[in-house]
């Protein structure tokens, strides 16, 4: 082989490596998709939400009134208990108790201990 | 194991004269790597914790899938091929906090030992750590660590990251819980 090919298999291999490496890193620190377009399971309000037994992990749009602001936390009707993204603090500051507001988040499960609905990742979406 | 938590949550509840304190907001967080390039470290700050103050007994429940990581792929990975958080979506902590007296909890940090049984994966294994647990204005703040092997919870690692992950998961617990009305 001549030292002209020998170069240009080097010098493919290496551009193979390197984009392998390139895709790789790429395909492992990929960033989530954003809540706002995750595929709805559920939308709907408290009463249908609880009827629909909805399973754990699915991604839901609940409609309901405000009974309790804390910090990081919202509270809709009397048991579902939603914790909003820490980039979403803003638009949830801006609403008050007795608003009737859409969040979609992820449905994690019934909390034995609160007897409540537990939501995370939320974000304020506007009204189905 | 959905039972015993029951049990443990009607007496917590029926003993009307008692206080209770409480968390929904706790945190729990892990390590479960040496420290490699990436290290597998997650937190999870929406865990629930009741502690009854008449008896010390303690209930803590929280969501596999509520525990965030650095990287969405490893947090991916976490739940559906180590965890399987769609089957087991919860891990729950029933016990007792050994010679709890409300009265005596001060502004500093004093230590206790807590048992109980801890269920991951449906899984249950009975558990003894060290916590400390202070007094800040109205609320008790609880701190521990304690390590888990990840054969008792039949957690299965694959060869090829073997070497990447612990057998042993580092886990910190950091509640403040208020008295609940």
């Amino acid at each position: 082989m001549s030292l002209l090919k020998k170069y240009k298999v080097l010098l493919v291999a290496s551009v193979v490596i390197l984009g392998s490496v390139f895709i790789g890193i790429k395909f492992a620190y990929k960033s989530e998709v954003p809540m706002r377009e995750k595929k709805v399971v559920f939308s709907g309000n408290i009463s249908d939400f609880q009827a629909a037994k909805i399973s754990e992990n699915s991604i839901i749009i609940l409609s309901a009134y405000v009974t309790q602001l804390n910090k990081k936390e919202i509270m809709l009707g009397k048991n579902i208990i939603a914790q909003y993204l820490e980039v979403e603090t803003n638009s949830f500051n801006k609403v008050s108790l007795g608003d009737k507001i859409s969040i979609k988040g992820v449905y994690l499960g019934y909390d034995n201990l609160f007897e409540e609905y537990k939501l995370i990742n939320c974000i304020l979406v506007a009204d189905e | 194991m959905r039972l015993k938590l029951l049990i443990l949550l009607f007496f917590i509840c029926i003993s009307a004269n008692s206080q209770k304190y409480a968390t929904r907001a706790g945190k729990t967080s892990f390590i479960g790597s040496e420290q490699t390039f990436e290290q597998i470290k997650a937190v999870n700050d929406f865990s629930s914790a009741i502690i009854d103050s008449s008896n010390g007994d303690i209930a803590i429940l929280l969501f596999i899938n509520a525990f965030n990581f650095e990287i969405a792929l490893m947090q991916e990975h976490f739940n559906e091929n180590y965890m399987d958080s769609s089957k087991f979506p919860k891990a729950t902590f029933t016990g007792n906090i050994q010679s709890f007296k409300i009265n005596e909890i001060t502004d500093s940090d004093q230590e206790y030992k807590i048992n109980g049984v801890l269920t991951i994966r449906g899984i249950e294994k009975e558990v003894s750590l060290i916590s400390k647990i202070r007094r800040s204005n109205e609320a008790l703040l609880l701190k521990a660590n304690f390590s888990v092997l990840t054969s008792d919870f039949d957690i299965k690692i694959p060869k090829v990251v073997r070497n990447k992950i612990s057998k042993e998961i580092e886990i910190k617990v950091e509640y403040e819980l208020v008295e609940k009305i």
